[in-house]
């Protein structure tokens, strides 16, 4: 019996929930209604963040450890497991070359595009633009090390790894 | 090609490039987004990608050894979804609908992204170009 109104009860929010996206797919297909849609969603990421917000600032003032202190402590966990696994590669490619020749994979201390990376993911280019514009100080730690214009990518961020492409 | 797989992400790449409208799709967007393919049934192993895009084209991309790696990248969108959610999005499934069900997690102006709807056609073409295969061809 219950099994059944749970069954019911599923069925009904499976109902609404293909009505609701059969209206959201009539609203998108009108300009208008993107439009509308847009800025209902744009509104909906606002509040949410402000609420965040002010979450954060209560749950500083409660000496909690808030979202942004979780995202900082798992960038920080990602960076190292990214230097682990460098680590562990270029150990694997030291092992390689004494018993005759590795996948001729990179070390960290590889440069030029997606040649820094954990192995380099076999050094294949990453980029289709020149070289000489793109983040070269791999094995470096910190991404304010990335050079010119690139903001993003920079040294000691995550490189290549088990592939790189070019297009 | 196999989705997700390497082969896959560059001839998606070449494709989206050969768009002559990508420039306008992308026009005004921030620069770099992440694609997560979470493990599920018949995917054992998560795969992402990190790409940026500049002059109108996408103009780097790289696989990412470990789907931690975007947190560290902290590009400016983070699409995440299931194996087999991003089957039924290749298979024509709306990625918007998906996004506002949640099905898709985005991370990033949301905002940005549905003011260019009209120009999913452009992804669509670049995905019709690429033949994908599925694991176990389902």
């Amino acid at each position: 019996m219950a099994r059944d109104g749970k069954g019911m009860l599923g069925r009904l929010v499976g109902l609404g929930v293909r009505a609701a996206s059969d209206a959201a797919g009539a609203v998108l297909r009108d300009p208008r209604g993107q439009e509308a849609v847009a800025r209902a969603v744009g509104a909906a990421q606002r509040g949410k963040r402000r609420i965040e917000e002010v979450q954060a600032r209560v749950m500083k003032a409660a000496g909690i450890p808030g979202r942004q202190e979780y995202q900082d402590l798992a960038k920080q966990l990602a960076r190292i497991k990214r230097k682990a696994r460098e680590l562990a590669e270029a150990l694997e490619g030291r092992d390689g070359g004494r018993g005759g020749g590795g996948p001729g994979r990179s070390g960290p201390g590889g440069s030029g595009p997606g040649g820094g990376g954990p192995g380099g993911g076999g050094a294949e280019a990453e980029s289709d633009e020149d070289a000489g514009d793109e983040p070269s100080a791999a094995g470096a730690d910190e991404p304010s090390a990335a050079s010119g214009n690139e903001p993003s990518a920079a040294a000691g961020r995550p490189r290549g790894d088990r592939d790189d492409g070019s297009s | 090609m196999r989705f997700a797989s390497r082969e896959w992400v560059a001839a998606v790449v070449a494709a989206l490039n050969g768009q002559a409208d990508l420039g306008r799709a992308l026009d005004g967007l921030p620069e770099d987004a992440a694609a997560v393919v979470e493990v599920d049934r018949g995917f054992p192993r998560a795969a992402a990608v990190w790409g940026r895009h500049r002059g109108g084209r996408i103009a780097e991309w790289r696989m990412l050894a470990d789907e931690d790696d975007v947190l560290e990248l902290e590009p400016a969108y983070v699409f995440r979804a299931p194996y087999r959610v991003w089957r039924e999005l290749l298979r024509g499934a709306n990625p918007l609908e998906a996004a506002l069900s949640g099905r898709v997690k985005v991370e990033g102006d949301l905002e940005a992204l549905v003011r260019r709807t009209a120009f999913r056609y452009v992804v669509d073409a670049a995905l019709a170009a690429v033949p994908t295969e599925f694991e176990g061809g389902r």
